[in-house]
Order: structure tokens, then C-alpha cells, then sequence
């Protein structure tokens, strides 16, 4: 019966560093990136937002998650997912990433122009 | 499948641990504090837990599944709950209260209608809400303290059921319920001695009970038509997660104006015929709101039914009776517009959610007048499938509440649920208007923060009315109150900044929070015009109920006491008459002494002494039953009544008559002796 009752402690621990965990890192997710706080890749599809939106809602919402900033990690989690199913919200989100994007590739190309090495380690990556 | 579903999650890292872990799960939580789901309905109530796993409805001490919202007061002063306030509400209406849920939260303007439709008088109190006036024992009950007295009994039944104490709840409210009659909702089961772990939306509660155990992926539609309200949500289910896209309604239609259209039929008939008003009549029309309702409940299933009410009144003439019939398709003429009005919730809540019929899988039925055959009709034709009808109506919300209650236990670990808030929140602003800070549909918990400043110079408080609804106009809304800043320090007008946070939690409950964003100070908030009960008001309503529940205790343990001393003297009476000259003399004088000790503690009405006596009684009647046994030739007919009678006390009038009843027939074939052992 003891075992059973450490056990259970146990694995109510390990759930508990989880939640923790989750919520921790989205409230660490970049402000304006809500693909960073549902944890999704950038092309990732209307399901697979939502199966996101889903798992991480069973991991941090209030009623499961004793967490002291559970509620605000909920929040921030429901607000990047109503942006995400939202066509227009998310495509406006979408123009600034890519803007962004091609930015970071410039400066890249950049750099990368007057370095004969990281231009092959370029090529050879994309083949 | 929901099983497998619970275990995968500690089986993805040990699996034969995980496995092993869950089997023990139940006996582990089986000492955890159990949490009961209430449905806290209109006309009725139920009560629902998780056992073994599963949702189970708890049934009350009458031994019915659901208990009538009803509380009444005799003229004796004795208050009554359940069916037997139900019951006698004929004969004393107007201290029977029913549909108290029309009341709770409201403000008197808001019920002006719901106030000629029922008995028992209600009236305005000093701040503008609805008091419940009390003839009986001459007292004004605020609609929060009749529910609390229903929640009270639930929980005690609840409890009794279960075996253990029941303190803590899950209670359900209409999903299109505002702040405050949420709030009066939550102060209801405080003041009857409850957590209330949560308020949850009935439809989503419906929604709980169903998905639970199914698992799969769906959007359904949940058409909630209940005693006093209807609500219509609609969800998304899937992977543990049931998601409130939408959720509309109405808080002025359900069950009761089915009832309404029959009685006022009823009476407008009466009337042309007779040229009486039976609504002016507190006891006829009790009388035709029971009928109307039985009425309703037969047309459901039955094409026709009569209405059967002699001696409903008198004139001069006589005695004057109603006999009539009324038909399904005359029910169905007189509430079309009631049935038409369930159309516009079903089509705002699906414009809300952004969803086409087609995309609905499922549509729920919930609430007993959902069973109204031209309901069902009118889903059918607006939805374009059959409803769902695998879950029980009357059952299914109290079973919801039951599993959220586990959810929040930790005994239910793989779903969550994400409610919405159905009205939006807002603020006046100048000109009357109201600006939106919040909009309805929002998943909760949500918050939201406004900065707020001075109009003049060196001004030190700020007031705000807040409200809800969906209306332009401040006045077409619900005040959920106004709330004043205080200890603004003075500055130049515009200077000072506010910053005002709105919170809504899971129940769906305001708080109101400012701090002074200069200082960081937190700033005073004083509430007022809200149709709730203040803090004080609670706690001692609170005390109130406690105390009155400790005397009804004790008026209750009298009354048993004297029941179970005047049966055991009856019994031991007629012990001693019929075994006459077999007991020795010695042993019936003394059982004699204690008889009449036991009768003059009766005489006295004494509960202590009543208690003693019996006690005593008990040694002695033991001690004749043994000394049956002992005496030379005692023969099994004497030894059958002594035998059984004597350990079971005044308790079994019927172990004489049945244990001689088996000796006659057990003597000739076992040896008397062996008969206590064998019993």
C-alpha cells in the first residue's frame, strides 16, 4: 500500500515538473510569434494547430495545473491560438514572419558572401 | 476507451508501472473527499458522483433520482424540502417556493412578469432586489437562502447515500446566466455550508457526460430547454479537450411557460363560462399549475388528456368543477410562439461558432421539455437530423457536473474543460453608451485591464458601471454594479492613471482589481447597486442556516426517539402478555419496573431520559430472553419470540410473529438449542 501511495506521489510529481515546465515555456515564447507558444513549425496546418492548442490546454490550464501562472500561460496560449484560426489575423502574422525571414537570409547571404566555406556548407545542405 | 485513454499518459514513460498504477487508482482515491455535481434546476433537482470511475447519480433519501427545487414552511414553522414541500404545496401556497432560480440574482425590475406567475409573494427590498415573503414564520427570504436550503438537503442526502460527509460541489447553473445570478448561485451553496468548487454551464455539463465516455472527435450542438431557461452551445470535442465555441440563450423560457399557456387556457375558459378569475385564488390556481404540468408531461407521449379539477370553487350555486380535454395540437397552437422563440438562440449560437449545420455531428437533447414531441419537431426541421436521445434529459447535467468535479479532484486527469462567457462585459461611456472590453464567447479564465483617469482637478475617487450584455445602450443591460475607486491622490485632471483589471474566472465570476499605476498602489473598490448578497449578508444567512439546521436536527432526533421508545414499549407489552406465567417473576417485575420508567419518560416528552430508559429497557429484555433459555422444558414456540425480540429491541414488530412462524416448522427437525446460532 505504501509503494502504491509512493508510486502515485511519484508520477503526480513528474506531471507536476511537466506542467511546470510547459507553462514556463510559454510564457518564455517570443511576444509576437504565436506559432513559438503552441510549439508548431511555421507551415504546420489547421489540425495540427489545434491538436497543439489541445495538448498543451490539458497540461496548463488552471483546473489541472497548480502552477501560480498557470491562468496567465493559459491566456497567453488561447490568445496566440484565436490569432492562428483566424484567416486574416494569421495571415497578417505570416506577412511580418516571412518579412522577418527574408531579412535574417539577407543578413545571412550577406555574411556568408565573403566566407567560401559557409557558402559550401550551404550547398552541400541543400542537396 | 476512456480507460485506456487515463493510462496513457504514465504508460508513455513506465508501462507495465503505469498499468499497475492505475488498477490500484480507485482504492487510493477511495479516501480522497468525494465532490458531488448538483443540477440546481428550476423545478427539480439532482445530484450525481463519481463511483468507481464513472458518473453515477446519487439518489435522495425518498429514494427518486431527482428532488423538486421546492421548500415550504408549515404553518407549525417546520420546513419541509423535496416531494413532500411538493406535495402539500395545494394546501399551503403561499408559503410553498417554487422556480426560486427565476429570482436568484435578479433585480426587482427584472422580474416583474415571473412575479404574477407564482403564489407566494415576492417583494422589493431596500436595495431593489427580490425578497421572498414568508407568512408562516413571518420572515422575508432572500432568493439565495431557499436555494441554499435546497442544496442542503441535497448534499445531506448525498452524503447518506454515500457514506461520508459531502461539503464540496460542483453545482450547474444556465449557461446564458449572468455574473451576478452566478454569483447569487455561489453564495446559495456557501450559505448552505458548501464549497462550491465550481460553477459550471449546463449545456457544457450535458456535453461532459456525453463525451466522456465516447472519446471521439465531433462538433455537437447542445439544445438545453429546462424548467425556467433554455440554452443552446456549441462544442468541440476532441482529444480529452471540450472546447465552448459558442453558447446563446434565453433566461425567461422554459418548462414553467408550457404550464403558463395551459392554466391561462384553462382559467380565460373558466372565466368566459363562469365569469370567475381562478388566478386571483392562490389555492385554485396551485391547483391548475399542477395540472397544467401533468397535462404537459401526458401530451408527450399521449395524443390527447383530460383535466380532471372538481371543486375547484364555489359561487352561490354551488360547487363548480373543470372536466375538459385538451389535445396535443391545441398545447402545441397555444405555445407556438414559445416554440418559435427557441429558433434564435440555435441560430445566433451557430453564427457565433462560425458553423454551417452541416458541420454539426451531433445535436444533444437536455431538459425535461425537450420530451414536448413539437420541440423535438422544431430541431428536427432546424438542425435537418434526428437528435441524439441516448442520454437521460433530467440526469445528464447533474452527471457533467459529476465529472468536472473530478476533474478539478484530480480523479479524472485527461480532460479539460474550456468554457466561454456567453454575455459580453463592458463599461459606460459617455452618452450612455456601453463600450466593450470583453466579448461574449471569449474561453475563460480571461482578463483584461483598463486604464482609467480624472475628469477634474484634485478629484479623488473614480466610479465605473460596469455591465453585461450585448445591447447598445446602458440601459438595455445588465449593471453588474458600480464600482468606486478610492484614495486617488489629487492631481491635475487626466493626470492620475487607474489601471483597472477584469477578471473573469472559470465560474465565469467578475472580480474587479485597480492599482494606481503611479504608486503601484492597490486602490479601494467599493460595489454598489449589485443584485447580490453582500459579504455580511452571506455570513450571517450563513449562521442563520447553520442554526436552523441544528434544530431541525434536534427536532428530528426527538420526534425518532419518541417513535422507537413507543414502539419498544408496545413490543415489550405485548412480549409479556403472551408469554404470561412462562417468564419468572423475578424477571418480569423487573422488566415491568423498567417499563413503566420507559413510559413515564414518554409521558414527559423527555429525549434524554426517553433515550436511558430505553437503554435499560433493552438489559432487561435481554435478560428475559435468556432466562427463557435456562428454564427446565422450555419449548422452541416459547423460545422464538424471546429469542429474536430481545437483541433486536423495539426494532422488528415483525421478528415475533415470522421467527414462531419458522420454529414450528424448523422443531422437527433440528434440535432447539442450536436456534440462536442458527439466526
Amino acid at each position: 500500500e505504501d509503494a502504491e501511495l509512493l508510486l502515485k506521489s511519484f508520477f503526480a510529481d513528474i506531471r507536476d515538473t511537466d506542467r511546470t515546465l510547459e507553462v514556463e515555456r510559454v510564457l518564455g515564447a517570443f511576444k509576437l510569434n504565436p506559432y513559438e507558444y503552441l510549439n508548431v513549425p511555421f507551415d504546420a496546418d489547421d489540425a495540427a494547430i489545434k491538436r497543439a492548442f489541445r495538448k498543451s490546454s490539458l497540461v496548463i490550464h488552471p483546473d489541472k495545473c497548480k502552477h501560480e501562472h498557470a491562468k496567465d500561460a493559459f491566456e497567453a496560449l488561447g490568445a496566440a491560438y484565436k490569432v492562428l484560426t483566424d484567416e486574416t489575423r494569421k495571415a497578417s502574422v505570416d506577412a511580418v514572419l516571412n518579412y522577418c525571414k527574408e531579412l535574417v537570409s539577407k543578413e545571412w547571404g550577406k555574411t556568408a558572401a565573403k566566407d567560401g566555406a559557409m557558402r559550401m556548407r550551404a550547398l552541400v545542405a541543400s542537396q | 476507451m476512456m480507460k485506456s485513454r487515463i493510462q496513457s499518459m504514465p504508460r508513455a514513460r513506465t508501462a507495465h508501472a503505469g498499468a499497475r498504477f492505475s488498477s490500484r487508482r480507485s482504492s487510493v482515491r477511495a479516501r480522497a473527499e468525494k465532490v458531488v455535481g448538483i443540477d440546481l434546476g428550476t423545478t427539480n433537482s439532482a445530484v450525481a458522483a463519481m463511483e468507481g470511475g464513472k458518473p453515477t447519480i446519487v439518489t435522495n433519501a425518498e429514494g427518486q433520482r431527482t428532488t423538486p427545487s421546492v421548500v415550504a414552511y408549515s404553518k407549525t414553522g417546520d420546513q419541509l424540502v423535496g416531494q413532500i414541500a411538493k406535495r402539500q404545496a395545494v394546501v399551503n401556497p403561499e408559503n410553498t417556493f417554487f422556480s426560486v432560480k427565476r429570482f436568484i440574482g435578479r433585480r426587482m425590475e427584472e422580474v416583474t412578469s415571473e412575479c404574477t406567475q407564482v403564489p407566494y409573494t415576492v417583494v422589493r427590498d431596500a436595495n431593489g432586489n427580490v425578497k421572498i415573503q414568508c407568512s408562516n414564520i413571518d420572515k422575508e427570504f432572500a432568493a439565495e437562502e431557499i436555494s441554499a436550503q435546497v442544496l442542503r438537503k441535497l448534499c445531506e442526502d448525498a452524503g447518506k447515500f454515500l457514506g461520508e460527509k459531502v461539503d464540496k460541489a460542483v453545482i450547474t447553473v444556465p449557461a446564458y446566466f449572468n455574473d451576478s445570478q452566478r454569483q447569487a448561485t455561489k453564495d446559495a451553496g456557501k450559505i448552505a455550508g458548501i464549497e462550491v468548487l465550481r460553477i459550471i454551464n449546463e449545456p457544457t455539463a450535458a456535453s461532459l457526460a456525453y463525451g466522456f465516455e465516447k472519446g471521439s472527435n465531433e462538433t455537437i450542438l447542445v439544445f438545453d430547454l429546462g424548467g425556467g431557461t433554455f440554452d443552446v452551445s456549441v462544442l468541440e470535442v476532441g482529444d480529452g479537450v471540450f472546447e465552448v465555441l459558442s453558447t446563446s440563450g434565453d433566461t425567461h423560457l422554459g418548462g414553467d411557460d408550457f404550464d403558463k399557456r395551459i392554466v391561462d387556457f384553462l382559467a380565460d375558459d373558466f372565466k368566459s363560462a363562469e365569469g370567475i378569475d381562478l388566478r386571483t385564488d392562490k389555492q385554485a390556481l396551485q391547483r391548475l399549475m399542477e395540472a397544467a404540468e401533468k397535462t404537459k408531461q401526458e401530451l408527450s407521449s399521449t395524443t390527447q388528456s383530460s383535466v380532471s379539477l372538481p371543486f375547484i370553487t364555489a359561487t352561490a350555486d354551488g360547487p363548480k368543477h373543470i372536466d375538459t380535454t385538451i389535445t396535443r395540437q391545441k398545447f402545441e397552437e397555444l405555445c407556438a410562439d414559445l416554440i418559435d422563440r427557441c429558433r434564435i438562440p440555435v441560430e445566433s449560437a451557430l453564427s457565433d461558432a462560425k458553423l454551417s449545420l452541416n458541420e454539426i455531428n451531433e445535436v444533444i437533447l437536455v431538459g425535461g421539455s425537450t420530451r414536448i414531441p413539437a420541440v423535438q419537431a422544431l430541431v428536427r426541421s432546424l438542425t435537418g437530423r434526428d437528435p441524439n436521445v441516448t442520454v437521460n434529459p433530467d440526469e445528464v447535467v447533474a452527471l457533467g457536473a459529476a465529472v468536472q468535479g473530478g476533474v478539478l479532484a484530480g480523479e479524472v486527469s485527461d480532460i479539460v474543460l474550456l468554457d466561454v462567457t456567453p454575455l459580453s462585459l463592458g463599461l459606460e461611456t459617455l452618452g450612455g453608451v456601453m463600450t466593450k472590453i470583453i466579448p461574449r464567447n471569449t474561453t475563460l479564465p480571461t482578463s483584461k485591464s483598463e486604464v482609467f483617469s480624472t475628469a477634474a482637478d484634485g478629484q479623488t475617487s473614480v466610479e465605473i458601471n460596469v455591465l453585461q450584455g450585448e445591447r447598445e445602450m446602458v440601459t438595455d443591460n445588465k449593471s453588474l454594479g458600480n464600482f468606486r475607486l478610492d484614495g486617488i491622490p489629487p492631481a491635475p485632471r487626466g493626470v492620475p492613471q487607474v489601471e483597472v483589471k477584469f477578471d473573469i474566472d472559470a465560474n465565469g465570476i467578475l472580480s474587479v482589481t485597480a492599482s494606481d499605476k503611479g504608486t503601484g498602489k492597490q486602490t479601494d473598490i467599493k460595489i454598489t447597486g449589485a443584485s447580490t448578497l453582500s459579504d455580511n449578508e452571506v455570513e450571517s444567512m450563513m449562521k442563520d442556516a447553520e442554526a436552523n439546521a441544528d434544530a431541525d436536527k434536534e427536532k428530528r432526533d426527538a420526534i425518532d426517539t419518541k417513535n422507537s421508545a413507543d414502539s419498544m414499549l408496545y413490543q415489550t407489552k405485548k412480549q409479556l402478555t403472551e408469554l404470561g406465567d412462562k417468564i419468572p417473576e423475578d424477571v418480569k417485575s423487573k422488566v415491568e419496573a423498567k417499563l413503566g420508567e420507559l413510559e413515564e419518560a414518554i409521558n414527559s416528552d423527555n429525549t434524554e431520559k426517553m433515550k436511558a430508559a430505553q437503554e435499560a429497557l433493552q438489559q432487561e429484555v435481554m435478560a428475559m430472553g435468556q432466562s427463557m433459555y435456562q428454564q427446565p422444558g422450555a419449548d422452541a414456540g416459547a423460545a422464538g419470540p424471546g429469542g429474536p425480540g430481545g437483541p433486536e429491541g423495539p426494532g422488528g414488530p415483525g421478528a415475533g410473529p415470522s421467527g414462531a412462524a419458522d420454529d414450528v416448522i424448523d422443531a422437527d427437525f433440528s434440535p432447539s438449542e442450536d436456534k440462536p446460532k442458527d439466526k
